[in-house]
Order: structure tokens, then sequence, then C-alpha cells
């Protein structure tokens, strides 16, 4: 029994990089899966089916956090000492903050409106929805940027790109959470 | 005159049967050399009804005669107990204004179950039902079973399955995996097909709803999302029906008889008859007699569709969401799988139909295809089906109660099991040696509205200043879906005690106390079974010398041969109700030997007079 | 998880809920975040020039209860105390106030954070002004 690298990079035996190859990151979490399932140790001895259902447990954690672009790359930022839970607000720009402030108010001042205010919800779900594409679109760039260049600025620039999509994503899950509200009561 | 044997090879390895454990009926299935079969019961049935009756006699009696027994003794039968595995008192309110369930009062954490004169958990009563399934199979296999996969509805809860797990300990069953009765249904119809792609799995069975979506690749069944209804099934079609029919009758005869057990149990088999032959004809009756006075209705497919339009729809909008949480198109879907009873019925189809725009699979049997893929999964596991592996998900999601109620997730729902999550906990004031972590399931924002699953009391922390102490929780859902949870103090790396108290269901030594019951019981059933099968050979070979004994061949014996003959019959029969197989076989052995020659005798008079009148 | 009854009045009725005008000279404004749960808090805090003391404190924080029962904490109290005072308060001080769980020791962190920055923004205004808190630090 080989002992599991706890890196997921590691684990998958690929290179730390921003941008995966879907197919080839699914190819691999199989054929580890065929290797260490819990299924495939039900009639082996207690200490190696402890063995495959923590080995698994740690693969598919792996799997899960490696193949969506946004866990990977927080995934990375802290293996770079990028760490989201020890940068509290210090990080984050002050505009940044002022603007997601901003949009929640106005979000809030259109809750509990009359029709014209959900046809406002509506357009302001569009208008967050473009700039969370707009920003995935951005971090495609900025990963491959990081991939080629291994510089550690634009790590940086990735990290505040992550912070203020997740802002917006609130935002729209918010909108979101609002307009199938006001739609399932009754009218 | 020796019964032929069967001869499984000693060093065959020990089976393991696959089992579908259903709201209305259960089977049981294994893997023969290449394919999934299901095992039938002594009558010959391959549905084994989940029906349990206790007779007056003091006799547990399961499946078809048990389902004779509900209409004759509702108060000593119990059917759909499929419903409350796993859940409290307060969960059942619901199912007890629809199902004749007589809860003891008084039981809180554990539901228990009047049957006659004794009482009896969800978990054991399903025991009751495994241990015939166990029987049938043991009966068919010629060896003891010990070790089986048990299949739930791919939306039970922790609560649900840990009861189901309980349930076939209780039996004597080691349970080696639970698996998802829809993914069940992909294994055994994907075992031939060796098929790529993306297959929709639509579970409509007794009680329960599933929707599962999976990803089929080279041999790995891979579960991309799963949605569903624990209760939300036939039962609720036939209990429209049984409302309209009730309401009929009080009209017609001026009486209520829906306080009346008998009565309604017959109702329930009159209405689920017409439901039937509804999905193969355009109109059909509701034919029901009770005590002489006769009810019959026509029901049209028309107005039945009118009926259950809303329970249709209603397991639509878990579709809807599987899909979504599936990240798929609606059009990606390559196949649906079609899985359980009321899946018969046209409307459902027509609607899975509209919704997915493919034309649903019905070639397998809805009602045996989870029992089936049961027995391929237990193949897997024993080794004997290779190239098959399941990747299955949990089905909702896993968090702790924080401040106000608020429910922080750790392990979302659709992530792949086995899957893990790590949290630190710490104190809150100086020496405080003990941390309450409250564990519940759904997706809900406050945890009132989600499922409690436990609390887990972090013990004997040493004594620290407020914060200081570090406490690392280890949450794992394991490949059952079933919770574990394990903890260590960070700053030592010792293994930190932990105290569960679970919600609802059975602590583990309560399942001990019914384990060490029933394997007294099980003694006992492998006795009776072993005396009642001296019974059969002794009745067959005492028939057989009944005969003889008019043959010429017997006179022909000396007759101190006679009197040994009739001497061996007579011991046989004074042993026959002794209770004791060995005996009873020690005797017929007897009067095997001192027969032989008579045997023999008659073997060649009747070759002689065979090859006489062929003329050779 | 047992909540004193406090704690969860804060959480169910926050306090000091609104906001001042930002380009009062006396009034400091304080505007931070947590990215990793999306949380936004504005803290503003209305300063006696002549004393240091802070008269009155509004927050508004789009967050998790936590986050929000912190901030309210935070401004009931800050009143009556200095600014330097004020910025003796210490997120474990809200953190075992409220006994927050791990998973949102976060949220004490940004309390105290935004009554620093709105400290800050105060001072920085006065500064350039009559800078006697150059002199009180």
């Amino acid at each position: 029994m080989e002992p599991i690298p706890s890196n997921y990079y590691d684990l998958f035996g690929l290179e730390h990089r921003l941008a995966l190859d879907p197919r080839d990151l699914e190819k691999r979490f199989y054929s580890l899966s065929r290797k260490f399932h819990p299924d495939l140790y039900t009639l082996k001895s207690p200490e190696e089916q402890q063995y495959a259902l923590d080995a698994t447990a740690i693969l598919n954690d792996a799997y899960r956090t490696l193949r969506d672009p946004l866990t990977r790359a927080e995934y990375l930022l802290k293996e770079n000492g990028f760490d989201i839970g020890e940068q509290g607000s210090k990080n984050v720009p002050p505009e940044l903050l002022e603007e997601v402030f901003e949009l929640n108010m106005a979000l809030e001042e259109l809750r509990g409106g009359d029709e014209e205010a959900r046809a406002a919800l509506a357009e302001a779900q569009k208008k967050f929805a473009g700039m969370r594409d707009d920003i995935d679109r951005e971090l495609e760039t900025k990963f491959a940027e990081y991939d080629r260049t291994r510089n550690r600025d634009v790590l940086s620039e990735i990290r505040g790109s992550l912070n203020r999509r997740r802002y917006v994503r609130n935002l729209v899950n918010e909108v979101e959470k609002e307009l199938v509200e006001t739609t399932d009561a009754p009218r | 005159m020796t019964p032929l044997q069967i001869d499984f090879g000693k060093d065959q390895q020990e089976p393991v049967v696959g089992i579908d454990l259903g709201t209305t009926n259960s089977l049981v299935a294994h893997m023969d050399l290449t394919h999934p079969r299901v095992i039938p019961g002594e009558d010959g049935d391959r549905l084994v009804p989940s029906v349990v009756t206790l007779t007056r006699g003091g006799e547990i009696i399961v499946g078809n005669e048990a389902r004779k027994a509900l209409i004759s003794e509702p108060d000593r039968s119990v059917y759909s107990i499929k419903r409350l595995m796993g859940r409290g008192v307060e969960d059942i309110q619901e199912e007890l204004k629809l199902f004749p369930f007589r809860v003891v009062e008084g039981s809180e954490q554990v539901i228990r179950i009047k049957l006659g004169e004794r009482t009896f958990t969800p978990p054991e009563i399903s025991a009751f039902i495994l241990r015939q399934l166990k029987a049938n199979a043991e009966a068919v296999l010629g060896v003891q079973v010990r070790k089986a996969v048990i299949t739930v509805p791919a939306y039970f809860n922790d609560a649900q399955r840990q009861a189901t797990k309980d349930a076939g300990r209780i039996a004597g069953l080691e349970v080696l995996r639970l698996v998802n009765e829809p993914t069940a249904a992909a294994l055994a119809y994907g075992l031939d097909k060796r098929r790529d792609g993306i297959v929709a799995v639509y579970d409509l069975g007794g009680g329960t709803f599933d929707i599962s979506i999976l990803k089929l690749h080279d041999g790995i069944f891979e579960v991309l999302a799963t949605n569903g209804d624990t209760h939300l099934g036939g039962d609720d079609i036939d209990n429209r029906l049984i409302r309209i029919a009730l309401e009929d009758i009080q009209n017609e005869w001026g009486e209520d008889v829906s306080h009346n057990g008998e009565a309604v149990q017959l109702l329930r088999r009159a209405v689920i008859e017409a439901k039937e032959r509804l999905s193969f004809v355009p109109a059909a009756n509701i034919e029901y007699e009770f005590k002489g006075r006769k009810y019959q209705r026509e029901i049209t497919r028309e107005l039945f569709e009118i009926l259950i339009a809303d329970i249709v729809d209603r397991t639509l909008g878990p579709c809807r969401n599987c899909i979504k949480d599936a990240e798929l198109a609606v059009e990606q879907i390559d196949e649906v799988v079609m899985v359980g009873g009321s899946t018969r019925i046209p409307m459902v189809r027509n609607a899975v139909e509209v919704l997915f725009r493919a034309k649903p699979h019905t070639d397998l049997n809805p009602d045996e295809v989870v029992a089936l893929g049961a027995a391929v999964q237990a193949g897997i596991l024993s080794g004997n089906v290779e190239g098959q592996l399941l990747l299955d998900v949990t089905p909702l999601s896993l968090g702790i109660e924080t401040m106000g109620g608020v429910v922080s997730k750790l392990i979302h729902r659709n992530s792949t099991i086995p899957a893990s999550a790590t949290e630190s906990f710490t104190t809150a004031v100086e020496g405080q040696r003990n941390v309450l972590i409250h564990v519940v399931q759904g997706e809900r924002e406050l945890a009132r509205d989600c499922r409690s699953l436990a609390r887990f009391d972090l013990k004997d922390i040493d004594p620290l200043p407020a914060g200081m102490a570090r406490i690392e929780v280890r949450f794992l859902i394991d490949a059952n879906g079933i919770l574990n949870v394990t903890a260590r103090d960070a700053r030592t790396g010792k293994e930190q005690s932990v105290d569960v108290k679970p919600s609802y269901g059975l602590t583990d030594e309560q399942v001990e106390a019914m384990i060490s019951e029933s394997i007294d019981r099980a003694a006992e059933d492998f006795k009776a079974r072993q005396v009642a099968e001296a019974h059969v050979e002794a009745d067959t070979i005492l028939a057989a010398v009944e005969k003889a004994r008019k043959n010429d061949a017997y006179f022909e014996l000396s007759e101190e041969e006679r009197r040994e003959i009739t001497k061996s019959v007579n011991e046989l029969l004074v042993v026959y109700h002794a209770d004791d197989h060995l005996l009873i076989r020690s005797k017929i052995e007897q009067l095997n030997n001192v027969t032989m020659k008579l045997a023999e005798m008659m073997m060649n008079t009747a070759v002689k007079s065979a090859l006489k009148g062929t003329k050779i | 998880m047992a909540y004193s009854n406090k704690v969860l009045d804060h959480y169910n009725h926050p306090r000091n809920v609104g906001s001042m005008d930002k380009n009062d000279p006396n009034v400091g404004t304080g505007m931070v975040g947590a990215p990793e749960c999306g949380d936004v808090m504005k803290l503003q805090l209305k300063v006696n020039p002549s004393t240091g003391v802070i008269e009155d404190a509004k927050f508004k924080t789009f967050g998790c209860g936590s986050a929000i029962a912190s901030s309210s904490l935070a401004t009931e109290w800050v009143r009556g105390k200095t600014v330097d005072e004020a910025l003796a308060i210490k997120n474990t001080d809200i953190v075992n106030e409220l006994s927050l769980p791990p998973v949102k020791i976060h949220c004490s962190v940004l309390a105290e954070d935004a009554i620093k920055a709105a400290v800050a923004d105060y001072k920085r205004k006065h500064e350039t002004g009559e800078g006697f808190e150059k002199a009180a630090s």
C-alpha cells in the first residue's frame, strides 16, 4: 500500500498548471478509480479497505477541485502562498468594495418591489451575468499567461479577479433567488 | 432413493446476493456465470411482496402468504414499511393519514409498530423480509448466504441508509454495499450494451421517486447527478383511487368503511388491479365486494390521468434540477431507462418522453432491473464481474449548524463518494471540555429546514484558554453514502473521542441487541428448515415403501427381511415428529438400507418387463 | 451549539444599521470585504473632534448572520470610546462575545478591520486639517 500523494496535481501525475485538458483529467481519474476504489477491496483485509476508502476520498476531492477551473485556481494559489483564508480584506481593492456595496444597495432597493422592480431585477441579472462572463474570459487569458510565464504577479492578478468573481457570483445568485421568489409568490 | 446432490464445490467462494428491498415488492438475485438472475421464492414467484404478518400462533410470515393475511389479519400485518425507515414520528404524520401503520404511542427517537401483541422497529420488520429473501436464496443456491448488496433509493438520507444497513445486520447479513436503485438499474442495463454515453434513469417505485443521470464510459458508470423525492410513488396513486372509491361507497352504502382495516385492504387490492389494467386498456372497473355488498366503478384512462396528473408532474421538477446539476443540456442525454412498476403507466412514459425528448427504454422488466443490478454489483464486489466500476454520488449536502441556526456546508450534494471534508473546532470559554457539533443533511440555509443527522460530542478536550484548543474533525461519506466522523486533537495529534447521538434511528447497542435476538431466531429458522426438508424426504421414502409393499418382489423377500422393513418404517414414524432432523435422517438412511435389496429386485423386474415389451 | 440570547438578539435585531454622510469631516468610513464568502461591510464613526470620543456609529453589512452580528456588536462597543480605545478592540473579543465557530472567525476579523479602516479614514481627514491626532498617537 503505497502512500497517496496529498498534493492533488501530484496525485494525478500532472504539472502544476492552471489550464488543464478536462478529457485527459477524466481519463486519469477513471484509471486511478480503477486502482483505488473501495469496491475492489471488499474481500481484502480491514487495513486495505480503510486504505482504499481514504485514498478514494482524497482522489474524489482532488478530482472535484481540479475539474472546475475556479476551484483549481484557488488550489494553485493556495499552493503558492496566496491563501484566501488569511488575507482578510487587505487584498481587495477599495473600488471593488465600493462597487459591490453599491450593487448590493441597488439590489436591496429592488427587493420587495413591484412589477417595475422586477424588470429592473431582470436587467440587473443580465448585467451581473455579463460581468461574470467577462471575468471568466479574463481569467482564461491569465491562466494561459501564468502557465507560460510562471510569473507570480499574474497569480496576484488572478487572485484579484477571483475575489471579484466571488462577489459578482453572489450578486447573480441573490438576484436569481429574488426573481424565483417573486415568480413563485401568488399574484 | 437418495435425493440428487448438487455439488457446488467446496472451494467455491461464498455467494454474495443482490437484494432489492422495495416498498411494495422485494427481490433477491445472484450472479450466474455471466448474467444476473432473480431467485424465485418457494411458491415460484419472483417478487416477494414486502408484507409481514405475525400469525396468531406467533409465527412471522412474509410475502404472498402475508399479503393474503393483510386482509384477514390487518392488525397483525404491515406493508410499505420502507416509508418509515430511518424516520422520526414527526416526519411521518402525512403517511399516518394514508397508511394504516399502528405506531406505538411514545415511540420518539425510533418508531415502533404494533403487530398483534408485539412491537417492532421498521429495521426489524425489514429484516424479516430480508431473512425470507436470504432463505429463498439459500434454498436455490444450496449454501448459506451471509453477504449481500442491498439497494436503496438514491435520495435516501443518511438515517434511511443506516436503517437499511441495520436491517441487514439484524437479518444476519453482512451488507457489503448499499447501492442506489437507479444506479443499480443502469448497471443491469449497461452490462451487455457496453455502450458509452449519457443515460438518465427514471425510477418511480411504490413509495419513492429517483432520477439519476450517469455517464457510461468503458465500463465506468459515473453518476453525474441525482435527485428525487423519498415519498412519492405508486402508493400515492393508489391512495387517490381509494379516496374516490371511499367517497362513492359512503354515498352508495351510507357507510364510512375507511376505518375498517379489512375493508380498506380489500379496496386497495381492487384499485391496484384496476390501475394495472389501465396501463393496457382505455377503461377498467374497480370491482369491490365487502360483506356481501358490492361496489363497482368504471375508471377511464382519461379520468385516471386527471387524478394522477399532479403526481406525475411532481416527478418532473427533480428531473429538471438533475439535468441542471449534471451541467447538461437535455439533448446530450442519449437514453432514458425506466424503472419501477409505475413506469408502465402510459402517462408517465409520455411525460418522460416529452421532457427528455427521447423514447424511454422499457425492454428490461421494470420490477426486476434493480435486483439484477444489485447482483451485478455483488459480482463486482466479489471479483466475479470484472471491468465494471460504479462511481456514485451523495444525494444531499452535508453541513454543520453554525451561528443563528445557519448551515455551513461541508460536502456538497452530487459529490462523488467516498467524499470527505475536514473542519477544525475550538472552545469558546476557558477550560471547556466538550464541543457539540450538530450535523445536518439538506440544501436549505437554516438547520431547522434540513434533516438533523446526529449530534457529535467531542469529549475530554484538554482544558485550555478559550479558542486555544484545536480539534480537527473529519467528515467522511463512505461508498454506502453513510457518514463517518472522526476527530483528533491538532496539537497533540491524538485521537479525540466522539460520542454520536443519532437524531433518528437505532443506537449501536440497540442493533446489537436485535442481532443477538435474531441470531437465536436464525438458528431456529435454519433448524426448522432442515427438519422440514427431512420431512419431505421421509414422506418420499415412506410413500415409495408403501407402494413397493404391493409389488410381487416384496413377497419374494424373506420374512426376516420383511420384518426389518416394517420395523424401520415404524421407527421412522416414531421419530418423525421429534423436531430433530439428524435423527429423522438416520432413520431414513436405515430404511433406505433395508429396502435396498427390494429396490434392486423391483428394478430388475421392471427392466425385464421393459425388455419384453420392446422385443429387441 | 448554544448561543447567548444577546448574540441571537444581535443577529435577529442588528443595532445601528444605517449610514452617515461620508463627506462630513467628523465621519470616518471603513469599507471592508471578505472575498471568501462575498461579504461587504461598511462601518462609519462620528467623532467629536474636540474630545476624540465616538458619538455615533452606523453600519451596513451584506453577508451572513455572523458578519451582521459582528458589525452590530462592533458599533455598540465603539460608542463612547475614544478613537484610540476603539482601535484596541480585537477580533478575539468579538469571537468570545458571540461564540463564533471557527468557520466564521473571519467575520470578526472583518469587523475589527472595519473599525480600523473607519478610524484611519477619520484620521486622514484630520491629518491635513487640524492634525491633532498625530500628537495624540
